[in-house]
């Protein structure tokens, strides 16, 4: 009988159109978007490679950088000239990203106009040859700041900074000093540290967190899909509610089937619905994973425990069957579809709330917080998705969570066929609270 | 199937908005006989129908489905009965003949049997153009016939039907009463809640009236309608019993004359002095007062009761 309604509930979901639309549209709504985003990137980014290309002007009042063995020593006023400011192949994070750093060449030079004052300064503003003029002061060493000229001050503008003049100067400064050539590249380099965490059999792992982010996010990235399908399936759940009890169908089929299988019938045939829907998802964009993962597994060696991830999707599957079932519940409590939806908003927001607490899980999560949402519920399928993405979980909490989410699903399913029952014969009435704790309360 | 109910009560709300539904009511009905359910609107009619089909479950006493209490309950019985409600509808955007599959699906029929049995119901009922038309398309009469094919498609032995003239024509309200027919011939029992007292008379064995959630009558129909009736006889407008010994006085009626007998004088002993004394008749039958004017005898005597 269950199967019945739920292959029904099924057939009814797949062939309306807004299921056609959600689940083809989506996809390529979604590549439109990330497709319009990238156009508009790609096409900012000659004017920002010319606007970075374009010559700085430079007053050297203090010296530094014209004396001897500076760079700009020998340059003589109103001559261009490209400096080094930093040599991008000897930056550790570079290293971990599939980017050829070559390619990143212009990032690392300095066009620069040597200017005498500030009225040549001026004219070379007006005349636009320069993008900016940097004053160094003649106190820099006692405190004076960079003065910084431009035709017009922008918000955020990206090529105003004077770090790579201060590099300069420190490195003439420590120059003057007995530092060896490697002390003084030590010194402007700051480095960053290698993490270590214990791992199995007690020996330090090293701890790669671009492969920790990767192993966290495609969980979450999977509890999202099947947060969404819900979000996206809850409606076609309610709808089928409010057909029958706005086309006065529900007295025939409750005379039929018992509440229970009746609701779990229907949430069963909406979640295979969802699950189609996910599927095909992945299936359209299975190119874009495809093709990153072929770009990251050369680039890093990233590990995804497909245990962690079945038990995860076990929990998000079986949380999608409990919130269906409170979904269903509370949602024949309406007296028709818009009722219906104002009263489910509350559950698909309980769904998200460990989305809404990140730092929760990232920081600590197998602190008291992650592991109490873990085992609520309402939070369990999500919350145990991103424990088991960030840290192992001890199996005795896999097993307890697991079994709360069983026995709630069926609590769910009794206490929602209760007020299915009540719900659906009000017709054209919401039932009051008094009603429904009657409903609640009376013997089965 | 025989159904019983046992001083089954079913309140709504709380004191002081109280409203008792069905109050202490009991009754039993049998396959191969045609049940009427009756009284007025609000009388308690339909909250009786869902008890018994366990769609609500009552406060107090129990239903028994042939003689085992809570066999209400089963998904066997379940699957064995047809359930017209007052307040009924279709899928109104799917075909047909795909509703009266899921229904009969729900009612444990495979797919193949109920496409069969589908088939030959929208034969019966003429809709067989109509099988793979959106339900939005029918009309309402269309609609109903539908609903009520639905309700026997499975072939069960309990058929409640509520209301299933309303909306009707003639000629489909002919129809409907033969498939009724047809089902009592097959020792099918058929509850019939109906406010067409014509249809009451024509069809029903036995009767149970409710008035604010009371019973107020119940038994085989003859009867109710005897007990109902003065002690008078039906004859023809050219009879003449006028002057007999066991005649009290005569009046013409548009039934043709009453003749109101005097007390302990029976039917035969009219017949025996019209024999010998060769007086003219053609018809002669024992009156009975017409269900209708029962039911609003009743409830009027109700109301009274109540304004007293």
């Amino acid at each position: 009988m269950i199967k019945t309604i739920a292959l029904h509930e099924f057939l009814f979901a797949i062939k309306r159109p807004t299921y056609y639309l959600v689940t083809f549209g989506m996809p390529l709504i979604a590549l439109a978007y990330f497709g319009l985003i990238a156009v508009i990137v790609l096409a900012s980014v000659p004017s920002e490679i010319e606007k970075l290309s374009k010559p700085v002007g430079v007053i050297d009042e203090s010296g530094f950088l014209t004396q001897d063995d500076a760079p700009l020593h020998g340059v003589e006023f109103g001559e261009i000239t490209e400096i080094q400011t930093e040599n991008l192949a000897e930056i550790d994070e570079l290293e971990d990203l599939p980017i050829d750093a070559s390619s990143l060449d212009f990032l690392s030079k300095r066009s620069v106009l040597l200017l005498q004052d500030m009225d040549s300064a001026r004219a070379a503003l007006e005349a636009e040859k320069v993008r900016q003029v940097a004053v160094v002061p003649k106190d820099y060493v006692q405190g004076e700041k960079f003065k910084v000229y431009v035709k017009k001050s922008e918000l955020l503008d990206s090529a105003m900074g004077t770090g790579w003049l201060s590099d300069i100067i420190s490195k003439q400064l420590l120059k003057s000093t007995d530092l060896t050539e490697k002390e003084i590249e030590r010194i402007q380099h700051s480095t960053s540290s290698t993490e270590f965490e214990l791992g199995e059999n007690n020996e330090f792992v090293e701890v790669n967190k671009l492969t920790k982010g990767f192993s966290l996010g495609m969980p979450l990235a999977i509890a999202g899909l099947l947060i969404m399908a819900l979000m996206m399936n809850s409606g076609l759940l309610l709808a089928s509610i409010a057909e029958e009890k706005e086309n006065k169908v529900m007295e025939v089929i409750v005379s039929s089937v018992s509440a229970d299988k009746l609701l779990l019938g229907k949430v069963l045939g909406i979640v295979m619905a969802g699950l189609l829907q996910i599927f095909v998802w992945m299936a359209m964009m299975a190119v874009v994973p495809a093709l990153s993962m072929m770009v990251l597994k050369e680039t890093f060696d990233y590990d995804i425990n497909v245990t962690n991830l079945v038990i995860g999707t076990l929990f998000v599957l079986l949380g999608f069957v409990f919130y269906g079932c409170l979904l269903a519940g509370l949602g024949s409590l309406g007296s028709n579809y818009k009722d219906c939806q104002q009263l489910s908003v509350a559950v698909i927001l309980c769904a998200c709330v460990p989305f809404m607490l990140p730092t929760v899980f990232l920081s600590n999560p197998n602190g008291m917080i992650a592991r109490v949402l873990s085992m609520i519920p309402l939070f369990s399928p999500v919350a145990m998705m991103a424990r088991l993405g960030i840290d192992d979980v001890p199996l005795w909490e896999i097993g307890l969570s697991f079994a709360i989410l069983l026995v709630s699903i069926y609590l769910a399913i009794k206490i929602s066929a209760r007020l299915f029952r009540a719900g659906t014969l009000m017709q054209g009435k919401r039932p009051g609270i008094r009603d429904i704790w009657k409903v609640l309360t009376q013997p089965a | 199937m025989k159904i019983e109910l046992e001083n089954v009560s079913k309140t709504y709300g709380r004191p002081p908005n109280q409203k008792i539904a069905v109050d202490s009511v009991s009754w039993h009905a049998d396959g191969g006989e045609i049940f009427g359910l009756l009284g007025p609107n609000g009388a308690g009619k339909t909250t009786m129908i869902r008890m018994m089909l366990d769609i609500i479950r009552p406060d107090h006493g129990q239903i028994l489905l042939n003689g085992e209490p809570n066999g209400n309950k089963t998904l066997a019985f379940k699957q064995r009965i047809g359930y017209l409600p007052e307040e009924r509808g279709l899928y109104k955007k799917r075909k047909v003949l795909d509703v009266m599959i899921y229904f009969a699906a729900l009612k444990g029929l495979d797919r193949a049997t109920a496409k069969k049995r589908a088939g030959e119901m929208l034969e019966k009922f003429e809709l067989t153009q109509w099988a793979n038309k959106k339900i939005e398309d029918l009309s309402k009469g269309m609609s109903q016939k539908i609903q009520i094919a639905s309700c026997v498609l499975h072939e069960p032995d309990i058929v409640v039907l509520d209301e299933p003239f309303s909306g009707l024509d003639p000629v489909n309200v002919r129809l409907v009463r033969d498939t009724i027919m047809e089902l009592k011939g097959k020792d099918k029992l058929v509850f019939l809640s109906t406010h067409m007292m014509s249809e009451v008379e024509a069809l029903c064995d036995r009767i149970f009236m409710i008035n604010n959630g009371q019973q107020v009558l119940y038994g085989p129909l003859d009867e109710i309608k005897k007990s109902y009736t003065d002690h008078e006889v039906v004859m023809d407008l050219e009879a003449e019993p006028e002057g007999l010994a066991c005649v009290e006085k005569v009046r013409d009626s548009a039934m043709g004359k009453c003749v109101h007998l005097r007390e302990g004088k029976t039917t035969h002993d009219l017949m025996a002095e019209m024999a010998a004394e060769k007086r003219p008749f053609k018809r002669l039958e024992e009156a009975s007062t017409p269900i209708e004017d029962i039911f609003v005898s009743v409830v009027q005597q109700k109301k009274a009761e109540v304004a007293q």
